[in-house]
C-alpha cells in the first residue's frame, strides 16, 4: 500500500456491479474468488466450537448444545454441504494453477519443466490421503 | 522508519498456505460437521463428542494442527476477499485492508488463546 498524495485525476471506467454475470467464465472465476467466503463461514464455525469448548462444564454443558443445536441446526447443515461443495470446487481449482505457480524442473541442469500432471496427482493424493486419514480417526475413536 | 519493502510476501505466504488447508484438510472437518449435526451427540457417544475433541484438544500436536488449520483459512479468505472486492467494483481503502486483515489478525490470536487456555485447563 502506498500513501497517494498527489494531484493526479486518474481515470476510472464505469463498470456495472453485476459484469461478470453476463459471461459464464468469469461467474465461474467469481465463484472461485467466492469459496472464500464460504472457507470464511468454516472458520468461523470452528471458532465457534472451540470457544463453546472452553466455556464448558465438566460435562461439556456449552459445547454439546454447539454441536446439537447449531451444528444440528437444518440451515447449518445445509450450509455445511455448500460448505463441502465449495472447498472441493476451491480444491480442484487450487491444484489447477498450482503448476502454474510453482515451477517444478525435471532436473536441476535443465529448465525442462516436469509435466503437470505431476503435482496434480500428489496433491490430490494429499487431498484423498488426509481426507481418509482424518474420518478414519474420527469414527475409530467415536 | 519507514521501510520501502512491501509486507506482501507474508500475506500472500499465508494466503498460499491456507489455500492448501482449505483444499487438503478442510473437506474432511466439513464431513464430520455434517455427520456430527445427522446425530445425537452425547458427552462420550456420537461424532464430536465431548470427550473426543477434549482429547484433540488435549494433545499440544493436534491442537497445534487445528489452530493452523484455523488460523491459515482465516488469512486466506480475508486475503482473496480482500482482493475480490476490486472485481465487485468497490474501490479498496486503507479502512478495508484494516478491517479484513484484522478480522484474520483477531481469528488468529482469538483460536490461539482459547486453545491455550484449554490445554492447559485455565479456563
Amino acid at each position: 500500500m502506498s500513501a497517494d498524495n498527489t494531484f493526479r485525476k486518474p481515470y476510472v471506467p464505469k463498470v456495472e456491479a453485476s459484469w461478470w454475470l453476463k459471461n459464464p467464465f468469469f461467474t465461474r472465476y467469481i465463484i472461485r474468488e467466492g469459496t472464500s467466503l464460504v472457507s470464511l463461514f468454516v472458520c468461523l464455525e470452528l471458532l465457534l466450537g472451540v470457544f463453546c469448548f472452553a466455556l464448558s462444564d465438566a460435562h461439556g454443558d456449552v459445547y454439546l448444545a454447539y454441536v446439537n443445536g447449531f451444528l444440528g441446526n437444518i440451515v447449518i447443515i445445509l450450509l455445511n454441504l455448500v460448505a463441502l461443495a465449495s472447498c472441493l470446487f476451491h480444491a480442484v481449482t487450487w491444484f489447477a494453477l498450482m503448476p502454474k505457480a510453482v515451477r517444478l524442473f525435471m532436473n536441476k541442469n535443465s529448465t525442462e519443466l516436469l509435466p503437470g500432471y505431476v503435482p496434480h496427482i500428489g496433491l490430490y493424493l494429499a487431498l484423498v490421503g488426509a481426507t481418509l486419514v482424518i474420518l478414519v480417526a474420527a469414527f475409530v475413536t467415536m | 522508519m519507514h521501510s520501502n519493502r512491501s509486507d506482501e510476501p507474508i500475506y500472500w505466504l499465508l494466503f498460499g498456505a491456507g489455500g492448501m488447508a482449505v483444499g487438503v484438510v478442510l473437506p474432511a472437518i466439513v464431513i464430520l460437521m455434517i455427520v456430527a449435526g445427522f446425530q445425537d451427540v452425547g458427552e462420550a457417544s456420537g461424532m464430536l463428542n465431548f470427550h473426543q475433541v477434549g482429547a484433540v484438544l488435549g494433545n499440544w500436536l493436534l491442537s497445534a494442527v487445528l489452530f493452523g488449520v484455523i488460523m491459515l483459512t482465516a488469512w486466506h479468505a480475508c486475503h482473496r476477499i480482500y482482493h475480490t472486492l476490486h472485481d465487485l467494483t468497490i474501490r479498496v481503502t486503507k479502512l478495508h485492508w484494516f478491517v479484513f486483515y484484522g478480522l484474520a489478525a483477531a481469528i488468529t490470536f482469538a483460536a490461539a488463546a482459547l486453545q491455550f487456555l484449554i490445554y492447559c485447563q485455565l479456563w
